[in-house]
């Protein structure tokens, strides 16, 4: 990838920031991994970043003005997934890829407009905190699903968007920020893990990306939950909630539509091509396409 | 505080609310109204009418009912129209063309009206007129009445439920279908309605395809030019039969196009995927007949009427004189029309019909009417009158708009360009200027302006190339 | 099975009250009081609307058929009504662009009167929207329209116990066959001439440091605008970073919010 010194320049203060909130040491290797550069390229982009007073001439720490113009881009960076995933229909494979072209393009200005404009979240869709225009953030939590074994219990905290064909493995199996799973069977390959009704088979490599922490006191994992979208005609299922990748307009209407916990659904319209589906829901037939029902989770009520 | 400072304190306090506050607030509400409702409402009862509507409701939707249900609908409301209209059109004209011109004539006689002044309102303004009524009334009649009972019904929603996959897959909002449909009554009306899409994206789309639905203006556009020739190369008892099924045709068409062209806008210009949609599926809800045809009957068919009179009667005007003004021995019109004609050649149509559409830009709907005038001026037929154009959905090869359009050039060609023509061309002007009101730019109103254009020329081009090879 | 109105004018024959009303349409001048029509999309509000002015405002049976407002007007006992159609809604607190025309109209508009149209057989969604609407108005009547097609499914619906848990009148009707339109009507003008007062149904917050910081807020803004309505809506607006309120209260034109998007009578050039 051939990049300017300028955004270069920017991609490693990222960097430098994400590695210092994730209390992790940088390492030439690290860069050259991350950046795609060579070592000659890294040498004179260190040169660069101490002679900008960016980065401390005795360390990798960044210094007070590095710090602050890093997090400015990290700001705009999860800011402007946050708004591809409210705002756009682009996928989210390439929210990560759009992001990294625009974070440079961000005034503070245009990054102050723009967490307004998205009622200034705080996190971004793959659970990263976005720094304020003051440059906090919430600490950091949790450990890699890998580290678990088969039996254990727990939360998606974050999930990790780099590199993205990993990530698309876990945004399709439906698995978020908030997710409660269960580790099903853990060998040196592959990890299976058991949420919502159905079994997912990650290999380490895509587990190592999601982020979990052990579940709070009055929180526990449901086998009985399923998703709408297995629901049959016929059955009848209790909502228990919403996945976090419904979010915006679409959870706000979804909510005024009924769709709440205790809420009783039934299937009432079928469709030739399997979406939309019509859901009694309160009282009313409720036509939702697929992906919108995967994100709907319910326990199915015996009659 | 100042303004400001207040929203600062929010975005901080913001921070300290628990995240899913929004949920939990709604989930109050629910609860609330939830206790009130099961305390003040009683289901009393097996509810018979529930089943027949669930049945109802899965043979709407069903895989093998759900779209030739949607298309016979069409199809019969399209049949009706045209069977129906044939009569109360034939009357009106005879009224108003046969008898009602003549007339008028002689009392401008009478009155030493000057030659242009009786010219300009007597064969200008009110001939074009009185075109417009006896072509656009009855069909639209009768086919308002009938869309607003399936309305009404309740049966528009279950259409965006069977289409819903469709437009999922062309990268387009599930509401597309209904504001389709709206636009099938009218292209601006379809415009505004697009509001309840609230993906900016996805309302774009359906602004941009919005006139690929026949608009009220073109469906007696349609129904005429199928009656009058489709009709006529079957024998009677087939005519209706075949003339909806060209019209029908054509609005399939338009369906296909407006999928085509949303696929095309959301893999170009408007990348993106389809977003996720709601839809309440209303239940049935027969509808009250007399007061349907009642306010169908005033409020679209006399609007639209009256719209196309306001409309038609300056263009009357300018047709009268473009016929009259000459130039170098020729008349204005004769020579717009001759340099039309190559064109218009090239894409299955004619001079006239071309000169029509730049007349008739501010309305679709007196395109038709128009076109005849144009006609009966340039070809020096003096038409109405004598020739008793009074049966005008005459399905007969000898009847007199047949007669007069084949004598102004037309065949069968010249019919189904025109047909296919008036499905693919620039919206009237109140839809763009709605589209430029709604979306707030000119590149957009400029893309939704010249996309159906360029649709249509190559369609009508293709049509008319493949049939002269094939007719040799 | 009506609520009484408790005045002591005639009331029992539907013949008086029918000569009270008289449709002005369009021909509306300077009206006395202003009266929207809320409601959840398609519970018949066009129709109510069409019942009362005596006008054709577009009705249809799906959800979204209104998309701009609409006015019309009426005379009941002496006083010039103005009554304002709007786009169906089923919440406050989300809007796609037809849904935010009804919203700022309900929460800026200042109309004397809010009638809140509701279907009985989608009474929870219904009742959904209409206490939002109790939250921030004292000035509401809920009329459950539909009755014919509730009573057709066996539905029946205790409109007095309604009235008392909604702290509010509620008027049963059946708008398309003219049922019940009369009882609106009075229960319109009692209130809007201030013979009829209640206490609407409030909702707590009761969710920790949500209240807090909503007080915290209203104090803020009331300070900041001594006039604006619906301090606590704003607030929670704010609190949930809606962007069109933020913008709205930034710039300071919240107190004018429910005056755009003004009557259209007929958008269409078409009359669909
Ligand atoms: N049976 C019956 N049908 C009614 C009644 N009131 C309205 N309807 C029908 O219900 C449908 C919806 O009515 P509208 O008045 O358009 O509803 P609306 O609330 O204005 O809907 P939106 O504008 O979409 O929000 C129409 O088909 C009406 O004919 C009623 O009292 N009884
Ligand atoms: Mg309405």
């Amino acid at each position: 990838m051939a990049m300017d010194e300028q955004t270069l320049i920017q991609h490693a203060l990222k960097l430098f920031a994400e590695c210092d909130y994730d209390q992790q040491d940088i390492s030439t290797e690290l860069m050259q991994d991350k950046l795609a550069i060579t070592p000659e390229q890294i040498l004179q982009l260190l040169q660069n970043l101490r002679t900008a007073e960016l980065v401390e001439q005795d360390s990798f720490a960044l210094t007070a003005s590095g710090r602050e113009y890093a997090l400015h881009v990290l700001q705009a960076h999860r800011l402007y997934e946050t708004y591809l995933a409210r705002k756009t229909g682009h996928s989210e494979s390439i929210w990560h890829q759009l992001a990294d072209e625009r974070e440079h393009e961000l005034s503070k200005d245009d990054v102050k407009k723009l967490a307004e404009e998205l009622g200034h979240p705080r996190f971004d869709p793959h659970g990263d905190p976005i720094p304020t225009a003051s440059g906090e953030m919430p600490a950091k939590q949790g450990n890699p699903l890998v580290n678990f074994s088969a039996g254990w219990e727990g939360r998606v905290v974050h999930i990790e968007d780099e590199p993205s064909h990993l990530y698309t493995r876990i945004s399709q199996a439906g698995i978020t920020t908030d997710s409660v799973l269960r580790i099903e069977q853990a060998n040196t390959k592959e990890i299976h893990i058991r949420l919502e009704g159905q079994t997912f088979i990650f290999p380490h490599a895509v587990a190592e990306q999601i982020t979990v922490v052990a579940l709070g006191n009055d929180d526990t994992f449901d086998e009985s939950i399923e998703r709408l979208s297995t629901l049959k005609p016929g059955e009848k299922a209790e909502i228990v909630g919403m996945s976090s990748l419904c979010r915006g307009l679409e959870r706000s209407r979804l909510l005024d539509l009924g769709v709440v916990p205790g809420t009783v659904a039934t299937v009432q319209l079928l469709n030739p091509s399997g979406s939309p589906i019509g859901y009694a829901i309160r009282g009313a037939c409720i036509a939702l396409r697929k992906e919108q029902a995967e994100h709907i989770r319910i326990r199915k009520v015996r009659q | 505080m100042e303004p400001e400072q207040i929203i600062k304190r929010a975005s901080e306090l913001r921070w300290k609310l628990p995240q899913d506050f929004h949920d939990r607030w709604v989930e109050m509400v629910y609860a609330d109204s939830a206790r009130i409702a099961s305390r003040n409402m009683v289901q009393q009862g097996k509810v018979h009418r529930l089943t027949w509507e669930r049945r109802l409701d899965s043979l709407l939707t069903n895989r093998w009912t759900g779209m030739p249900i949607m298309v016979l609908m069409l199809a019969s409301v399209l049949w009706i129209t045209i069977i129906g209209a044939n009569v109360p059109s034939g009357i009106l004209a005879t009224v108003l063309l046969d008898h009602g011109h003549p007339m008028l004539q002689h009392l401008a006689e009478l009155a030493h009206l000057p030659w242009w002044l009786s010219g300009v309102l007597v064969d200008g303004l009110y001939l074009t007129v009185a075109w417009v009524v006896s072509v656009m009334l009855p069909p639209m009649a009768i086919f308002f009445p009938l869309f607003t009972l399936l309305e009404d019904f309740g049966y528009l929603p279950r259409v965006a439920f069977n289409l819903d996959h469709l437009f999922y897959r062309v990268g387009a909002h599930g509401k597309q279908a209904l504001t389709m449909s709206m636009g099938w009554g009218c292209n601006a009306a379809g415009v505004v309605a697009t509001r309840v899409i609230d993906s900016p994206r996805e309302r774009l789309i359906a602004i941009i395809t919005n006139n690929f639905a026949l608009c009220n203006g073109r469906w007696p556009t349609q129904i005429l030019l199928a009656t009058v020739f489709l009709g006529a190369l079957v024998p009677p008892a087939l005519a209706g039969i075949v003339s909806a099924a060209a019209v029908l045709g054509v609005a399939l068409l338009g369906v296909m196009l407006t999928f085509f062209s949303s696929w095309i806008l959301s893999t170009t210009v408007l990348k993106g995927e389809a977003s996720t949609f709601t839809l309440e599926l209303p239940p049935f809800r027969p509808p009250n007949l007399f007061r349907t045809l009642y306010t169908s009957i005033i409020d679209r068919t006399l609007i639209v009427l009256w719209r196309a009179i306001v409309f038609a009667a300056p263009a009357g005007v300018v047709l009268w004189s473009i016929c009259n003004i000459q130039i170098s021995g020729m008349s204005l019109a004769q020579w717009l029309v001759n340099l039309l004609d190559g064109p218009g050649w090239l894409i299955g149509l004619n001079g006239v019909i071309l000169v029509a559409y730049i007349v008739a830009i501010p309305a679709n709907e007196i395109v038709i009417p128009t076109v005849l005038m144009l006609t009966v001026m340039t070809t020096g037929m003096s038409g109405v009158g004598e020739q008793g154009a009074g049966v005008m959905f005459e399905t007969s090869e000898n009847s007199a708009l047949a007669m007069l359009l084949q004598a102004g050039g037309w065949t069968t060609l010249t019919a189904t360009c025109l047909m296919l023509f008036s499905l693919c061309h620039n919206p009237c002007s109140t839809t763009i200027y709605t589209i430029w009101k709604e979306t707030k730019s000119l590149k957009w109103t400029l893309v939704s302006t010249f996309m159906p254009i360029g649709f249509g020329i190559v369609i009508c081009g293709t049509v008319a190339f493949i049939w002269r090879v094939v007719a040799g | 099975m009506m609520k009484q109105p408790d005045s002591g004018k005639c009331k029992g024959c539907a013949a008086s009250s029918d000569s009270k009303l008289e449709k002005l349409g369009v021909k509306l001048g300077q009206a006395d009081f202003v009266v929207a029509l809320a409601g959840n999309p398609n519970t018949g509000k066009s129709t109510v609307f069409n019942a009362v002015t005596g006008l054709r405002q577009h009705t249809g049976n799906w959800p979204g058929k209104t998309i701009a407002r609409a006015e019309g007007g009426f005379s009941y006992n002496g006083k010039k009504f103005k009554l304002v159609d709007l786009p169906g809604t089923y919440s406050l607190l989300s809007a796609t662009e037809d849904e935010e025309v009804a919203r700022n109209f309900i929460l800026f508009g200042r109309p004397d009167v809010t009638v809140v149209v509701i279907d009985p057989m989608r009474l929870e969604r219904n009742l959904n929207l209409a206490l939002q609407v109790l939250q921030i108005t004292d000035k509401a009547i809920v009329c459950v329209n539909l009755m014919d097609e509730a009573r057709a499914h066996g539905v029946s619906i205790d409109g007095r116990g309604l009235a008392r848990d909604l702290g509010v009148p509620v008027v049963l009707a059946a708008a398309r066959q003219g049922e019940g339109i009369d009882q609106l009507l009075t229960e319109i003008d009692d209130m809007a001439n201030g013979r009829s007062s209640c206490t609407p149904h409030r909702l707590k917050y009761d969710i920790p440091t949500v209240q807090e910081s909503i007080e915290e807020l209203v104090a803020a803004l009331t300070d900041a605008f001594p006039t604006m309505p619906h301090r606590e809506w704003v607030a929670l607006r704010l609190l949930e970073g809606d962007p069109r309120i933020i913008q709205a209260v930034s710039t300071g034109e919240i107190g004018t919010l429910g005056e755009d998007h003004v009557a259209t009578g007929t958008i269409s050039a078409c009359g669909n």
